[in-house]
């Protein structure tokens, strides 16, 4: 049979080019997805014709080729690259975000061949299976949760009998009513799986990393989740052995040695995880690899042995900083062990993911206080990264039941839902019309805390923190009110910028304003009194300053090439690819006493920094030494090599005065070399000589 | 102690032998130099973006 399966779009919450600059990066988004591609790789086993598209590489492509991008043009585009090669059976995956386009999507399908099949499955229609079917006619069928045993029986009875009361996990209209078969048994042996069909979507090429399953199943019951839904609640694990034969095949197929090991809870099994790690080591393979943790399911011991064998980062579920949200949410998390954990993971070198979740319909100020507690201990973990997501009622979770009937639909919903600055309309009338199939884009009523404050204070955090996040140490030191601080600011930007509202606030949040209006809030608050507030004030003063970039001047053409030798004419001038920031002491210490929450120690007196921009990577930091700080200084571009030799020579007193010119010509080489500056040719060459007898 | 520090260059030469003290070697220098080229990695920079699309992938 012919088949094509789609899968569910991530990237398509963002609209243009240069959101998705900022917010996303492209390879890691297009990272191929492993139930479509698990499910693929099952039907080609059997012999059937399959093809995947993927939404993303089509989205991005899209954006390259349009001239206007559009998501409504961009729906039409994907029917049509859907539509392009004839199956007999559509296949959809979803997830709650792109849940509507994928209807759209589907929708357009079916118009352009009606007696085509249109299947959905994926996390989000395994849930609303009922609710999709009666509301769109156009959707066929939906498979429930894991389907690699029930499409297989699916696509036999189309083909055949048509029985389609024997396929498990099927949901159907029967006399126009949609009708749930049994739900098809999990798959106890996940080893059985073959390995994701990658091949289809063109390979991994030029991936540094590769997502691989690592077991299925959670068996905790968190009020607010739907992994349950989909995974069911029992625990399974693919053998050690089968990951690293996977692991093996993607690094000799793609040269990948780097994995994200996909499991909801993989740390459930301490000695399981044990015998993993153990395995990982004894392959000798030196394979890198990320998964997801409960800060109650690992312990020190544990963490040390997960280092050694490669782990590399782990995400952390802690959702509240409340011990007594921890128990209405149903996660019972001992959160000073929580905080243990997290503090034990950076130590020993390994990056986490502290992922916080705040508008639970029950959350006081004080619980929130809280929450961003635990959010500050893990900006002070230089090699954590906070989440704070607004709480999404998750369609059929028991918070979604609790409250269904209380329902908000404002501009902006929960970042787990959408997170761009711009809302399709066709999605939109979609959401409204059908509230119990896109729930997720609704909001809970909070109580006790105003809802637009919370929705505020998300986009708050997290942009803060990805630009200021050592002042916001600062400021949470000195303050020890960081929940304070925020309101504090919050009535400052509704004087300031009063009209900001729903997704307009949102795209102001990323944008330069925001991080100019945040700097002179801070300058004009209390907080700026404080010693180690002023120094990160000074710091981003300092680097704004060293931004404005430098010209050389005079008859310069292009820099001289790395063959070329220096000329004492030419024109050293620093590279606009980095920014020079003096310092009136060492950063570095200041950051070191902030991550231990004491007085740090001040070194006193000049220190330089350079800091550039790596593409994927984010901004760099280094300190220089204090010699080569004043070289490029120096490089500004108004001075020759001979000029700029002139003035070190004077301020490099600590170097014997008959060595300056010989120690600052080999700096500037030095510098020339790592692309701290460009070199240009003067006009005014005079070739000079035996520089140490003349100067 | 003479020690040639760079070898004679067409376009700037250097040579510091007359004057090279005789205490510091060449290779001593050479260090120093160095050192003051190496860069320290400090905790303060930008988030990576790789993170950002950590909250999206979670989603379901």
């Amino acid at each position: 049979m012919n088949v094509t399966l789609v899968t569910a779009p991530i990237a398509t919450d963002f609209s243009d080019r240069c959101e998705i600059a900022s917010c996303l990066d492209e390879r890691e988004v297009s990272e191929p997805q492993l139930g479509v591609l698990s499910l693929a790789a099952v039907l080609q086993s059997r012999g059937d014709n399959v093809r995947v598209v993927d939404l993303d590489q089509a989205y991005f492509a899209y954006l390259k080729t349009s001239k206007d991008t559009c998501p409504r043009v961009f729906s039409e585009e994907a029917a049509r690259l859907i539509f392009a090669d004839r199956a007999d059976v559509y296949g959809f995956s979803s997830i709650c975000s792109s849940y509507p386009l994928t209807i759209r999507i589907a929708q357009a399908i079916k118009a352009a061949q009606p007696e085509s099949i249109i299947l959905l499955g994926g996390p989000q229609a395994s849930v609303v299976d009922r609710q999709t079917l009666a509301a769109f006619l156009f959707v066929d069928f939906v498979i429930r949760g894991e389907a690699e045993l029930a499409l297989p029986v699916f696509l036999d009875e189309l083909a055949s009998a048509r029985q389609l009361n024997l396929v498990p996990s099927l949901t159907y209209r029967w006399q126009s009513e949609p009708h749930r078969n049994s739900t098809a048994p999990v798959i106890e042996d996940l080893d059985s799986i073959p390995l994701p069909a990658y091949h289809l979507v063109g390979g991994l090429h030029g991936a540094t990393r590769a997502s691989l399953e690592l077991g299925r199943g959670c068996p905790f019951a968190c009020t607010f989740c739907s992994t349950n839904d989909f995974f069911r609640r029992r625990f399974r694990l693919r053998s050690p052995n089968r990951v690293l034969l996977d692991m093996r095949a993607l690094a000799a197929a793609y040269g990948v040695r780097e994995f994200e090991l996909v499991h909801d809870m993989f740390t459930v099994d301490k000695r399981r995880v044990e015998s993993f790690c153990e395995a990982m080591l004894a392959s000798g393979e030196a394979f890198k690899w990320a998964c997801s943790a409960r800060t109650d399911c690992v312990d020190e011991k544990l963490l040390e042995l997960m280092s050694r064998a490669g782990c590399t980062r782990i995400f952390f579920g802690v959702e509240t900083g409340s011990p007594r949200l921890q128990k209405i949410i149903d996660k019972h998390l001992d959160l000073e062990r929580a905080e243990q954990i997290i503090s034990t993971t950076e130590q020993l070198g390994i990056r986490s993911t502290v992922s916080l979740i705040t508008g639970f319909p029950e959350e006081t100020q004080e619980d929130l206080q809280q929450t961003l507690r635990m959010f500050m201990l893990s900006v002070r973990c230089p090699r954590s990264v906070p989440q704070l997501n607004v709480l999404a009622p998750l369609a059929e979770t028991p918070l979604y039941w609790e409250h269904r009937d209380e329902l908000i639909l404002g501009e902006l919903c929960s970042d787990m839902s959408r997170q761009g600055a711009s809302q399709e309309v066709e999605d939109l009338r979609l959401i409204k019309t059908y509230p119990e199939i896109f729930p997720n884009f609704y909001l809970i009523p909070t109580p006790r805390l105003d809802l637009e404050s919370i929705l505020e204070l998300r986009e708050f955090a997290l942009n803060s923190v990805e630009h200021f996040r050592w002042l916001l140490s600062a400021i949470d030191q000195t303050t020890r009110d960081i929940l304070g601080f925020f309101l504090g600011w919050r009535n400052y930007r509704l004087r300031t910028r009063s009209g900001l509202r729903g997704l307009d606030l949102r795209r102001y949040y990323r944008t330069g304003d925001f991080r100019r209006d945040f700097i002179s809030f801070v300058q004009s608050n209390p907080a700026a009194d404080s010693e180690i507030v002023q120094i990160f004030l000074e710091y981003t003063d300092a680097l704004r300053y060293s931004k404005l970039g430098i010209t050389p001047t005079g008859q310069i053409t292009e820099p001289i090439t790395s063959q070329d030798r220096l000329r004492w004419s030419d024109i050293p001038v620093r590279s606009n690819d980095i920014s020079l920031v003096e310092l009136s002491c060492d950063i570095q210490r200041v950051i070191d006493g902030l991550k231990l929450q004491i007085e740090p120690v001040w070194e006193r007196g000049s220190h330089f920094y350079v800091a550039s921009e790596r593409s994927g990577i984010g901004e760099r930091f280094q300190q220089i030494s204090t010699e080569l700080g004043r070289l490029l200084q120096a490089c500004d571009g108004q001075r020759s090599v001979e000029e700029v030799s002139g003035q070190l020579s004077t301020e490099l007193c600590e170097i014997n005065e008959s060595l300056r010119t010989y120690v600052i010509v080999r700096l500037l080489q030095g510098a020339r070399a790592e692309g701290l500056i460009n070199v240009y040719r003067g006009d005014t060459y005079r070739p000079k000589s035996k520089v140490g007898a003349t100067s | 102690m003479s020690q040639e520090l760079h070898e004679p260059d067409d376009e700037i030469n250097v040579d510091v032998q007359a004057q090279n003290p005789q205490k510091v070697t060449a290779a001593e220098i050479e260090d120093a130099i160095k050192k003051k080229l190496e860069k320290e990695p400090t905790e303060l920079g930008k988030f990576s973006r790789r993170d950002k699309v950590t909250i999206i992938c979670r989603r379901r």
